[in-house]
């Protein structure tokens, strides 16, 4: 039952994020974008 | 024994204050620049009796510069003659109206309130919110260290206000706009200035919508040339012993068991030191001069994962007449959707702009002896980029020329063409080409959230020992005061950490 909780918490989350991200601007929606797909850079210009 | 007791790595802003800082603190300092002037973008050239400034065309934000004079035991009056730029700037809509604000803020509110009465009551909102974070971010996040985490935490320590502006850094510009304006004549006043930050609107962090108020706190000219502000870094550098030598190229920096020990040249010829300060590109210092082999796997992804910031190219014009302009400063007014469809349409696919739009600076209204008597200086900014699809810069530059000219006679300003006495160009690939800047990138790395402060190269390197960053490069990022503080935050830092 825990991990089913945990399962039906992301997948709200998830929705909700896509809720809020759809109902941006295009303008908020690149701010978002170019944020979202540079997360996996982050670790490695944090150790330089 | 080493030969210098710091060795910094490029003469631009950040490199001579960092360098005049350090010979204050009794270090032996050498400074190594590779092109024949002083300065990098901060500099002025003389054609034919007109002064050209390279690329930054004012001072505005002055608090960190009269920092480093202070810190220097002088002051900036005392080293700059700084002329106060009244109006403003004037923005010239595409049905040839114009609209131009004065310094005055009172006067400002009420040219806006012309426009939108509701907008006008705003402006004095967004006066006030903005004075606070000017305030705030100049007491800590723009002359304080921001290489890590407890760095962040240590700022707001130093200022709690700093907390209550930490959701600004998660907006836009573009949303820091729209929070206080409506309506598009008066948008189109504020728009342009995201690109001083290399993005559209949409992409820039929001604390930099503070630059349509700090404008109003007062924006100057050096008189003689932007050139005279790193001039002023080298005499009082050379006060306290730091040493200057131009024309030459540094091509390595020698590192062993993880620290630096000095520099090769571009003759062969090694000079020992145990602090190296770099004031160029992050990603020529560690990926060319240092090399990869001596960084870590995930750190060197981070360095290359960078974007280069934009370039720009730039078109100096002497002129036998004044040109029918008002301010020192002069935009073609764009709204920000309008910026951004450019960034999107234009920069991001190499296909120049249809219609020219950019700065016009005009030096000799604040200072005329830049030009012959009766004669005038435009420094010309408009719009382009480094990527050109389908062809380069050495085809397109004539093209260019001729474009921005007859573009600009038409509504912005009349006549233009039939004054031209002097004319040169300096594209991205000059830029590259002369003063070392890859891809003519102005302000060295891109500036946006994922590349502010924490997740900007580090001031004082994580990999390298001895090894500390100034410019544009690092935090607090590309422009005039920004850089001087660079320089502050290095000098500090080996004054805390290298005795």
């Amino acid at each position: 039952s825990r991990l089913l909780s945990f399962l039906l918490a992301l997948i709200l989350l998830a929705l909700g994020g896509w809720l809020w991200y759809s109902q941006l601007d295009e303008a908020r929606k690149r701010f978002v974008q170019n944020l979202v797909r540079q997360i996996p850079d982050l670790p490695g210009r944090y150790l330089i | 024994m080493s030969d210098y007791d710091v060795i910094v790595i490029g003469a631009g802003l950040g490199g001579l204050s960092a360098g005049a800082l350090l010979a204050r603190q009794g270090r032996k300092v050498l400074v190594l620049e590779q092109a024949e002037r002083i300065g990098g973008c901060c500099s002025t050239f003389e054609r034919d009796g007109y002064h050209f400034d390279v690329g930054a065309s004012i001072v505005e934000i002055i608090q960190p510069i009269e920092l480093a004079f202070k810190l220097l035991g002088t002051t900036l009056q005392e080293e700059i003659d700084l002329i106060p730029c009244d109006p403003i700037m004037t923005f010239i809509f595409k049905d040839g109206s114009r609209v131009t604000y004065p310094v005055s803020i009172e006067r400002t509110g009420e040219i806006i309130a012309s426009i939108s009465p509701e907008d006008g009551r705003r402006w004095k909102d967004f006066v006030a919110f903005m004075h606070e974070l000017m305030e705030v971010t100049l007491n800590t996040f723009f002359i304080e260290p921001v290489n890590t985490f407890g760095d962040m935490l240590k700022l707001v320590k130093k200022d709690p206000r700093f907390l209550k502006f930490l959701p600004v850094f998660l907006s836009s510009y573009q949303d820091m706009l729209q929070r206080f304006f409506k309506n598009e004549k008066v948008l189109r006043t504020m728009a342009y200035q995201s690109l001083y930050f290399g993005f559209p609107p949409a992409i820039v962090p929001g604390p930099y919508a503070m630059v349509p108020y700090s404008e109003h706190v007062g924006i100057y000219y050096p008189r003689g040339g932007m050139i005279k502000i790193p001039q002023a870094f080298q005499r009082v550098g050379e006060r306290y012993g730091m040493e200057l030598r131009l024309n030459t190229l540094v091509t390595k920096v020698l590192v062993s068991n993880g620290r630096v020990q000095g520099v090769r040249l571009a003759d062969g010829s090694e000079i020992t030191s145990r602090i190296v300060v770099s004031n160029i590109n992050a990603r020529t210092l560690y990926l060319k001069l240092i090399g990869e082999e001596h960084l870590p796997p995930l750190a060197a992804s981070g360095i290359k994962s960078y974007r280069y910031s934009k370039g720009v190219p730039m078109v100096y014009v002497g002129l036998d007449a004044a040109p029918q302009l008002e301010a020192h400063h002069s935009v073609i007014a764009v709204s920000p959707e309008e910026v951004n469809r450019y960034w999107w349409d234009n920069v991001e696919r190499g296909r120049l702009p249809e219609e020219t739009f950019g700065l016009i600076c005009w030096p000799t209204h604040s200072d005329p002896s830049l030009a012959p008597k009766g004669c005038h200086v435009l420094n010309l900014i408009p719009e382009a980029f480094y990527r050109l699809s389908g062809s380069d810069w050495d085809i397109e530059k004539p093209r260019f020329i001729e474009k921005t000219l007859n573009d600009l006679s038409k509504t912005a300003i009349p006549g233009l063409k039939e004054h031209v006495k002097v004319i040169e160009c300096a594209t991205p690939l000059d830029f590259e080409r002369r003063l070392l800047l890859p891809e003519g990138a102005i302000y060295a790395l891109q500036q946006d959230l994922p590349a502010m402060a924490v997740f900007r190269p580090s001031a004082k390197s994580k990999v390298i020992q001895g090894l500390y960053l100034s410019g544009s490069t690092t935090h607090p990022g590309g422009g005039v005061p920004t850089t001087i503080a660079s320089g502050i935050i290095a000098s500090r830092l080996i004054e805390r950490y290298e005795q």
